[in-house]
């Protein structure tokens, strides 16, 4: 029904720069496109959208990603999935486009504690129990094991949008997060988290000596350097590209990895100043 | 009969398998699961071949076959080329095709008697496709859109098509391929019918989001429920005499 839509943010124009149309028809790199993004809050026809950014995520593991996905939308009043504003006004055909675009992004968090019994959280326990096993940090194990398993309370924080739309995007997008956060922590007690879990996208280089670590999301590398506990491991083979985003024949080869992370709820706040600074400059 | 898998995580089973009567292809670098259902249901009568193209797992979006013939995109590297054939009956053609349209599962949907090709497909192509396919061509589109392959899936006994064709459409389009056809989902909700299921005369695999509404139609229109080549009629008949007697 028209009269019970989500609210609108306008988010920030992704960039001011002028289209440049490319005559030449090869690829060299620093073209930018001008593009208004807003954030909605997730619904049912954003299932596939959500779906396939999970994907992107957690590639082969065996995670029941629909049943993520559904409970993502059924979170009400937390997270917003990104999608493209067609213009300003409030046009009705203009809300209805909105809705039914494809989903960029998705900043959102899953109350893992409330949700322990079902398959999808227990899937995702699964994963990342087998994925420390192999890392053989057992100092790293145990502290993961006690905070898993324990009895914190634990949120899944998911921050997926495609490769290439800018880090800007992501602090008003984490941002809003914190406040509905807040806001449902007074109606409901579960969602007073103690620790945030994140699984980030990121990329080693292939040279043992080769120490350069890449993010796919640039902001993701702040809160992999204040978190509490984090491990790594490789989706190496899992994945159907094996270069970064700059999409040049010089571009090195890098591994895919993903880094888990668990860092204190109270520290966010902290981390998104950071974010926020890290975006301005 | 109708399954539901997965290929890693991946609901799209028309992009990583190719099913047709008297053959099956599927990607490497799936999962167990993945094969198991395959081979349980198939590979008593039909061969299951795991192939790549042009080092793609995107088989089933690549390569168009049918019981008498496969076509592969120039892509091809002669190593899989001679796999494929190795692997494949006789009596299926194997046959490369230069074509600038190279994704030839997603501009061409074929049965064993017919085709639908893509509007601009080459003259040269079609007249491959009627060669090695033994079938009869026709230039058309589905709900407007010229990727046939990858809003049609085709079986000798019925097609399911994309869910905006128009009953206009679906009439003429049923005059013309001579089987019944229904507009439909896949994957709950996926209107790109082609990747997300493959279907012959007596088997269909989609992914598993599919619902169980999208499954009974699938089931309905392809003549699934109950049918099945002569060995699992055989075996459906033994237990039906042995719970008589």
């Amino acid at each position: 029904m028209a009269g019970a839509k989500k609210s609108k943010r306008i988010v920030k124009p992704e960039s001011d720069e002028e289209y440049q149309s490319d005559e030449s028809g090869s690829y060299h790199g620093q073209q930018e496109i001008q593009a208004t993004f807003e954030g909605r809050n997730p619904d049912g026809q954003d299932f596939h959208g959500i779906k396939q950014l999970l994907q992107q995520l957690f590639v082969t593991a065996h995670v029941d990603l629909s049943q993520m996905s559904d409970m993502l939308i059924a979170q009400a009043g937390i997270g917003s999935v990104l999608k493209q504003s067609y213009n300003d006004s409030d046009d009705e055909e203009d809300v209805d486009m909105v809705d039914e675009s494809d989903v960029f992004g998705i900043t959102s968090v899953i109350n893992l504690t409330q949700h322990k019994e079902t398959p999808c959280v227990q899937h995702l326990y699964q994963l990342i129990d087998q994925e420390i096993k192999k890392s053989e940090d057992k100092n790293v194990e145990t502290q993961f094991k006690e905070i898993l398993h324990g009895c914190h309370k634990l949120g899944f924080l998911i921050n997926e949008r495609f490769v290439n739309i800018p880090s800007k995007i992501s602090y008003p997008m984490l941002n809003s997060l914190q406040d509905e956060v807040h806001r449902m922590k007074k109606k409901n007690d579960s969602y007073d988290f103690d620790y945030y879990l994140m699984i980030c996208k990121m990329w080693k280089g292939k040279s043992a000596g080769d120490s350069e670590t890449v993010f796919s999301n640039d902001e993701e590398e702040i809160i992999y350097n204040k978190c509490d506990y984090s491990f790594t491991y490789s989706v190496a083979g899992k994945t159907d590209t094996g270069l970064t985003g700059k999409w040049q024949s010089e571009d090195k080869e890098l591994i895919p990895y993903r880094g888990v992370i668990l860092f204190k709820a109270d520290k966010f706040p902290s981390i998104l100043n950071q974010i926020q600074n890290f975006v301005l400059n | 009969m109708a399954f539901r898998v997965q290929f890693e995580n991946n609901n799209e089973i028309g992009v990583f398998s190719k099913l047709t009567n008297a053959y099956c292809l599927v990607a490497i670098g799936g999962s167990e699961n993945f094969y198991s259902t395959f081979e349980g249901d198939l590979a008593d009568t039909i061969p299951v071949v795991h192939a790549s193209v042009a080092g793609c797992r995107i088989i089933g979006r690549m390569c168009v076959g049918n019981k008498n013939g496969l076509l592969v995109p120039s892509t091809t590297f002669d190593t899989e080329l001679q796999h494929i054939r190795n692997a494949l009956p006789d009596s299926v053609k194997v046959q490369r095709v230069e074509e600038r349209l190279s994704a030839l599962g997603n501009v061409i949907a074929c049965n064993d008697y017919v085709a639908l090709v893509h509007p601009d497909l080459d003259r040269e192509t079609e007249e491959i496709i009627a060669d090695t396919l033994k079938v009869e061509v026709f230039r058309q589109t589905v709900a407007n859109n010229v990727l046939v392959g990858s809003y049609c899936v085709l079986s000798n006994q019925g097609g399911l098509v994309h869910p905006n064709t128009s009953v206009v459409d679906l009439e003429e389009l049923s005059s013309l391929l001579q089987v019944p056809l229904v507009a439909g989902t896949v994957n709950r909700g996926s209107e790109v019918v082609g990747a997300g299921l493959v279907v012959n005369d007596w088997a269909a695999f989609a992914g598993m989001d599919t619902t169980s509404t999208e499954l009974s139609v699938i089931e309905s229109i392809f003549k699934l429920s109950g049918a099945g080549p002569s060995s699992i009629t055989s075996k459906m008949r033994a237990s039906i005499i042995e719970s008589m007697s």
